[in-house]
């Protein structure tokens, strides 16, 4: 535990130190992973197919707002849909324009799901999107969660049926259109799966904020059960054909997964080096306001042990406080290191003192 | 003289500034009523432009029987059934927006609150250094 607790820190340290490259870079590759995911799936346009292009626009979306990802992985897919057939182009560009008008209206800050979703779809573990979600947003993000399914499942109707869209003649526009849109609505895997995500969303977050010990992990625990309940559910009422050895073992990847972001990155501050400039009236300022880095340095836990006539056993329990890189004592930022000390020795100051108030009352 | 308090507090604001309460000035530029208001409007264009997509699709996808059944079918009614279902959408759209703008503007409003009193302090913080 502690050596994790160390790796934790040591990542902490990078991130607040080259946050200005890491962020871009990670931006990069998802908008690379996102390209090159749609033109396997889709690629009916050979201009765009090439990696020189994918890789000049993810570059493009590395220094620019996120939102940027979705608009140009939207571009992506109508481009692809547009060089199969000009009707399939017209129900998606109506699909994206809705949800943009009705979703991106709200302008949520979790509209990145709408992208990682399918992604997660394509490894085979899109149940981590709702338990991930459902530990940092809000209810809401049951909305953008659906939003993405809609999407994935969108793409995989089309790269399905390619070939027997493109076989109706081109004159009979009215039954290409058709078939896209009886594709997207008449798909019950889609629904239960819309359904069985926003209420594994719903648990989660409940759960994880009541006040009890370990909230988060049973709600992660809690939530891959709802969803696997709802999945079979709708499995069985629809028929659906969902595999049932797929969803119990993507759902168990999905909350390891989970359980190893959470430690990493939900649970950590992750703040960063700001530089600010400011002036008043004697001076101007350049700041930069550098996190403070704790070092976990192996804590100490000194019991002592007096065995005295008439008395049961007096203990203490002295903490050796955690120093910082500096050497000056940080009182605010050793709290999470010095309860883990306490959780590790079993004891709690205040137990002990209880302990030692009963045996003089018992002496008296 | 620097004043160690003073540059933290003013490192504090600046980094709010520049950051969270850029958005939420924004907000604060605008009466609770003002702002709410245009959101709400704003949304229901939104919904209108996104119900008349949906309409046209829908129409669309069963074009031919559109067309022959045109000539008999209640025109009226159907004009009614139409505005029925818009007025649900739009209302419901914008009875949402009403409800997430409140919250955003309070939140906007609080934070705001919390920013102007912390000037206050860096205000007395210069003044007890004049005297």
């Amino acid at each position: 535990m502690r050596n994790l607790l160390e790796i934790k820190e040591i990542i902490k340290r990078i991130y607040g130190k080259y946050d200005v490259f890491i962020m871009p870079v990670l931006k990069l590759i998802l908008a690379l992973v996102t390209f090159f995911s749609i033109n396997k799936q889709l690629g009916y346009m050979a201009r765009i197919n090439s990696g020189a292009i994918v890789m000049m626009v993810a570059l493009l979306c590395s220094f620019l707002p996120t939102g940027f990802i979705i608009f140009f992985a939207a571009v992506f897919v109508l481009l692809h849909c547009y060089a199969l057939a000009i009707e399939v182009a017209l129900v998606v560009f109506c699909l994206f324009l809705v949800i943009a008008l009705l979703f991106f209206r709200f302008s949520p800050k979790d509209s990145l799901v709408i992208v990682v979703t399918p992604l997660l779809f394509g490894l085979k573990i899109p149940y981590l999107a709702p338990l991930a979600m459902g530990l940092i947003g809000t209810p809401a993000s049951a909305v953008s969660i659906g939003c993405g399914v809609v999407v994935y499942y969108l793409i995989r109707f089309i790269s399905i049926n390619a070939p027997s869209i493109s076989a109706i003649d081109a004159a009979e526009a009215v039954a290409r259109l058709r078939m896209v849109i009886d594709g997207i609505l008449d798909n019950k895997e889609m629904l239960v799966m819309i359904a069985a995500f926003a209420f594994a969303v719903v648990v989660v977050y409940i759960i994880r904020r009541l006040s009890i010990d370990h909230a988060w992990t049973i709600a992660m625990i809690a939530g891959a059960f709802v969803n696997v309940v709802i999945l079979l559910l709708g499995d069985l009422v629809y028929d659906i054909n969902v595999s049932v050895l797929g969803v119990l073992f993507g759902s168990l990847v999905s909350l390891g997964i989970c359980v190893v972001l959470q430690f990493f990155v939900f649970s950590v501050d992750y703040t960063r080096t700001e530089k600010v400039q400011f002036e008043d009236d004697e001076y101007y300022y350049y700041v930069k306001a550098v996190p403070k880095m704790t070092v976990a340095a192996p804590e100490k836990t000194v019991k002592r042990i007096n065995a005295q006539v008439g008395r049961s056993t007096h203990a203490g329990s002295v903490h050796q406080p955690a120093r910082s890189a500096s050497g000056n004592r940080t009182p605010g930022r050793q709290a999470p290191s010095r309860t883990i000390s306490t959780r590790d020795s079993g004891y709690t100051d205040r137990d002990i003192e209880l302990e030692e108030d009963t045996d003089d009352y018992e002496e008296i | 003289m620097l004043n160690e308090e003073r540059i933290i507090l003013m490192t504090k604001l600046a980094s709010y500034e520049t950051g969270e309460g850029k958005k939420n000035a924004a907000i604060g530029k605008y009466f609770r009523s003002d702002y709410i208001g245009a959101q709400v409007i704003k949304s229901i264009i939104s919904a209108t432009i996104a119900f008349f997509v949906v309409f046209a699709l829908y129409i669309l996808y069963d074009f031919e029987t559109f067309m022959l059944d045109i000539y008999k079918m209640d025109l009226f009614v159907f004009a009614k059934n139409i505005l029925k279902a818009y007025a649900v959408v739009v209302i419901g759209f914008a009875v949402l927006t009403y409800i997430v703008y409140t919250y955003r503007y309070s939140k906007a409003k609080k934070s705001l609150k919390n920013y102007y009193g912390n000037l206050k302090k860096l205000a007395s913080l210069y003044e007890k250094n004049k005297h």
